[in-house]
């Protein structure tokens, strides 16, 4: 058993071997908080790797071939896919969104009107002055020298952003396909650093983990695919622009819950906010309809019992993750949820909490 | 707990805090180990075949050796490295021209120049001096600090065994075996790194050298030493590397350019891939994932000097890894 359980049931002083090892669990836990984004670029790596794994497995079983081979068929399979959506999407969104762009002046306009003129009753009422043109000047005041330079920095700023954003994605890419290439080696490392006792168990947790993050994929796959479906259909009969794009937008947004859907919602209104108010209102309505279809009727049924998460867990993750990792911990909460979720019931639950108790009755 | 351990515990924790503020000094210091293993690799070949060598006259030879290297290769290089200075600065103006007329056309960036000159004036370049003062310090501290390496590293290669001796001696009596075993195993663990990355070096110096050749692009002896010198850092090295023939290429036209680049890419994975791998997979035992992982990390903690010594460190902490943490405290706890 763990010295640290021993130590609190007997209250002797610790030896200096424990303390060595709270000091070097200690520092070994400011290292891994210090380098919080290096490793969840690392868990994105995985779980690539684990939907990389997935179809390899499935690939092997219908063609009876080796590892390396199968990764370079389903690369392939994957790259096929995403050049043919690519070629059947862009052309047209292209030109869609060109006309979008045409129109979105007018729409500007007549939104900055209605708001002129809301605000300036506003605060007539409040402040009995024109409250608008004070606004206005203070918002020339800045010279606009300086404001195009900074717009420069700024602009600068960026690029480096993308740069960067762009050498992690590449980074998480990479690692990905290394780690499919061998999955079971990095498991053997993985299992290799924990206590000798405790290896037989992390190995099955590990194994857990893989198998829920699979199956969540799998899930999340499905329904994506049927929002992506049922808000294609939706839009052609109300008539709205740029169906296919708002579709696939929906079906990729659908991966973050919550927050996604209610983003992948601005695109398709504003788009028919352009044609008349009321279509704007029906795509709202369309997109609640399908938004609550997916959320009791799709995912109940096309998710594992032992995937689900409960709805309050799901926000807490994402609220917890992403004030702990930012954007990309919002991106991967609810695989990282998932994973937890195995971990706790596994680790927490099941071999600290519950001997615990039957320990303390046979005392 | 009484008072002996609360000794012990609190010089832990002041230890570690000290470690970790002498970060850079450490850093120059592991620096100089690899620089001192890479040159006792030929210094003991040298002494096993040939007897009654001593080790500081086995050391005069080899840097002897290394200075002659170095002289005929500047030699070899100095004709051509004048005469294409010469070319290149004939190329630039044209090269210039080419661009700005490239640019001209966009309307936008006359506004941004006329912005940019609006910059140019006294009090707001001078903070700008300042920074430029702020490099210049940076650059002679880094000289400064590459001088101490070397001169370290000679004196580690001149006498190691006191060395070793003295790191055996901060250490427990019980466990002075244990130690004497790691610091031969990382020793072993490093040299065969630095054999295995040296002969990749070179294959790709002489491969990259051909292509240039073939490909008759100016510069090709530098640019291969270039390439060839910065495969020692993984990953971002390789990058960096293809830069050189890529912009001197680009001078002379849009196609050699492509061609340099998919030579240099072609090259850059047969060496990532299967060159360093199979040199590697007899000595070190390193996975792929592992020494990116590891240069992106280092390069959080540590900054750039991390990134270029990220694998030389990761080849000793996985030996001692495997040695202490997995042998002596993970398989032992049952």
């Amino acid at each position: 058993m763990a010295p640290a359980l021993t130590a609190t049931r007997t209250p002797e002083p610790l030896k200096f071997s424990q303390w060595l090892g709270l000091i070097a669990t200690a520092a070994a836990l400011l290292l891994l908080w210090s380098l919080r984004g290096v490793l969840l670029q690392l868990f994105a790596a995985v779980v690539l790797a684990m939907a990389l794994c997935t179809l390899v497995g499935v690939v092997r079983e219908r063609l009876n071939c080796g590892r390396p081979l199968a990764l370079t068929l389903t690369l392939l399979g994957l790259l096929l896919l995403l050049a043919v959506l690519v070629a059947a999407v862009v052309p047209p969104f292209l030109h869609q969104f060109q006309e979008l762009l045409l129109q979105l002046p007018a729409a500007a306009e007549l939104a900055l009107r209605l708001l002129h003129s809301g605000l300036d009753a506003s605060s007539r009422m409040l402040y009995g002055r024109e409250a608008l043109e004070w606004l206005q000047q203070s918002w020339q005041a800045p010279g606009n020298g300086a404001g195009l330079g900074g717009g420069l920095v700024r602009l600068l700023g960026l690029a480096g952003n993308l740069g960067s954003g762009l050498l992690q994605l590449l980074f998480v890419l990479a690692v990905s396909v290394m780690i499919a290439l061998q999955p079971v080696a990095y498991r053997e490392v993985a299992v290799l650093l924990a206590p000798s006792f405790y290896r037989r168990r992390l190995r099955q947790v590990l194994l857990q983990c893989g198998e829920a993050l699979s199956s969540w994929m799998e899930g999340v796959l499905l329904s994506s695919l049927c929002v992506a479906l049922l808000a294609g259909v939706g839009l052609s009969l109300l008539g709205v622009k740029l169906v296919v794009a708002n579709a696939l937008l929906a079906g990729l947004l659908n991966i973050i819950p919550n927050i996604g859907p209610t983003l992948s919602t601005v695109f398709p209104m504003s788009v028919a906010l352009l044609d008349s108010p009321w279509k704007a209102l029906a795509v709202l309505g369309l997109y609640v309809v399908v938004q609550h279809l997916e959320s009791y009727l799709i995912t109940p049924s096309v998710m594992h019992r032992q995937v689900q998460l409960l709805p309050g867990l799901t926000l807490s993750a994402q609220l917890l993750f992403t004030l702990l990792f930012g954007p990309l911990g919002l991106l991967l909460a609810l695989p990282l949820a998932v994973c937890l979720q195995v971990i706790i019931r596994e680790l927490l639950i099941r071999d600290i909490l519950d001997p615990w108790r039957r320990q303390r009755l046979a005392r | 707990m009484n008072g002996r351990s609360l000794l012990t515990v609190l010089a832990l924790v002041i230890l570690a805090l000290l470690t970790w503020e002498l970060r850079w000094v450490l850093l120059v210091l592991f620096g100089a180990v690899v620089l001192a293993v890479a040159l006792d690799v030929p210094v003991t070949w040298l002494r096993r075949l040939c007897r009654p060598l001593n080790r500081p006259a086995a050391l005069l030879v080899v840097l002897a050796l290394l200075a002659a290297g170095g002289l005929l290769l500047g030699e070899l290089l100095v004709p051509e490295l004048v005469e294409q200075a010469q070319q290149l600065a004939q190329l630039v103006p044209a090269l210039i021209a080419r661009v700005s007329q490239l640019l001209g056309g966009v309307a936008m960036l006359n506004s941004l120049e006329d912005q940019l000159m609006g910059f140019a004036t006294w009090d707001k370049l001078q903070p700008l001096g300042a920074q430029l003062l702020g490099v210049a310090g940076g650059a002679a501290n880094g000289t400064i600090q590459l001088l101490l390496l070397v001169l370290l590293a000679l004196l580690l290669v001149l006498d190691p065994r006191s060395h070793q001796g003295l790191v055996l001696a901060l250490t427990p009596a019980r466990h002075r075996p244990l130690v004497r075993r790691l610091l031969g195993e990382c020793r072993q663990a490093l040299g065969g790194w630095l054999a295995g990355m040296t002969i990749s070096a070179v294959t790709v110096f002489l491969l990259t050298w051909a292509g240039l050749r073939v490909l008759n692009v100016p510069l090709a002896l530098l640019s291969a030493l270039v390439c060839g010198l910065l495969t020692f850092i993984p990953t971002i090295g390789p990058t960096m590397a293809t830069l050189l023939p890529l912009a001197v290429a680009l001078l002379l036209s849009p196609t050699l350019a492509l061609q340099v680049l998919v030579l240099r890419l072609v090259l850059q994975n047969v060496e990532a891939f299967l060159v360093t791998p199979i040199l590697l997979s007899r000595t070190v035992n390193l996975l792929p994932t592992v020494a990116l992982m590891s240069q992106l990390c280092l390069g959080v903690l540590l900054g750039l000097p991390g990134v270029l010594l990220a694998l030389p460190l990761v080849v000793v902490l996985q030996v001692l890894c495997e040695r202490v943490l997995v042998e002596q405290v993970m398989d032992r706890w049952t």
